[in-house]
């Protein structure tokens, strides 16, 4: 039998705005922004609001992009990658998963915490140092895009590695925008 | 020296270099993956606009959108233009942001305080 009505409801009623599992190609990308920024154009939230899920959507995707474009694992399965969004009562939720070497946990996970442990004044001193000060990383992001996450969501940054085989960790990351 | 005209696309803005008039404007999107391709030629051109600027230059950013990639490419301009302070020539830069989008306004503000050249913040 089929089970589309059940997956249709229990979308529906985690309220899923979005939900991608494949590979992100820069097509696809393009399509979900097209996608993302129609559906944002159709809702009544604020301005800052909009734009901010926008952006931090726009960040998590690059990222991922990139970071699958530098690396090219030999494993087909380790391409896929995950993307979801969600309106709770009072927020929007993006959320991101992609798999991972495990040699680069460490220094992302600093990163993190690091991020998360900044106030907002911290946060914009530490944005604009690296901005400043850092050079480019291969594909341009320069290490700023979890900062400026952070600072655009303004609350703390979800996430988790979980591992999946001994070289590799699925790599998940949740950004809140409040409502 | 060549104008550049470039017509926005959904990740790339809407850019108006005119050595002529003096003005440069960026607007719209600035959102591409690879952003330092994107600007490579704009910054050629600037090199060379400054080599032999009008008396007064005008710049304009009119973003709607710009992803971290960008942000260091639309400082690496600005710097490049902070030469037009060294030889006395007039600059005035203009960063606009819609009512309402906190964001953009606090990025004028963080370009403002990175460069040595006076920004000004205007409201849609």
């Amino acid at each position: 039998m089929l089970d589309v009505y059940q997956y249709f409801k229990k979308m529906r009623d985690e309220s899923i705005i979005l939900y991608f599992k494949g590979e992100i190609t820069n097509n696809l990308l393009t399509s979900i922004l097209q996608l993302i920024d129609d559906k944002l154009e159709r809702k009544s939230e604020a301005i800052k609001t909009k734009r901010k899920v926008f952006s931090i959507l726009l960040e998590c995707l690059q990222n991922v992009y990139n970071y699958y474009q530098e690396k090219e694992f030999d494993n087909e399965r380790y391409h896929s990658a995950i993307l979801m969004i969600k309106k709770t009562d009072n927020a929007y939720h993006i959320v991101t998963g992609n798999y991972m070497s495990n040699t680069e946990v460490p220094q992302l996970r600093n990163k993190l915490n690091k991020v998360n442990a900044l106030s907002p004044v911290e946060l914009k001193a530490f944005y604009k140092e690296v901005l400043n000060e850092e050079e480019f990383t291969g594909s341009g992001g320069a290490g700023l895009g979890i900062i400026d996450m952070a600072r655009k969501s303004g609350q703390k940054i979800d996430y988790s590695f979980d591992s999946v085989s001994e070289s590799h960790c699925f790599y998940s990351l949740q950004v809140k925008v409040l409502a | 020296m060549e104008n550049i005209v470039l017509e926005g696309t959904g990740r790339t803005p809407y850019v108006s270099f005119d050595s002529q008039a003096g003005k440069l404007e960026i607007s719209g999107r600035s959102i591409p993956e690879n952003s330092i391709t994107f600007y490579k030629p704009l910054f050629d051109w600037v090199d060379n606009y400054v080599q032999s600027p009008k008396d007064n230059t005008t710049v304009i950013f009119n973003l709607e959108y710009f992803n971290t990639s960008s942000s260091k490419c639309i400082l690496d301009l600005l710097r490049k233009l902070e030469t037009l302070k060294d030889t006395n020539n007039a600059t005035e830069i203009k960063w606009y942001f819609d009512e309402g989008d906190e964001d953009m306004e606090e990025s004028g503000n963080d370009f403002k305080s990175l460069i040595n050249l006076d920004i000004e913040l205007v409201m849609k």
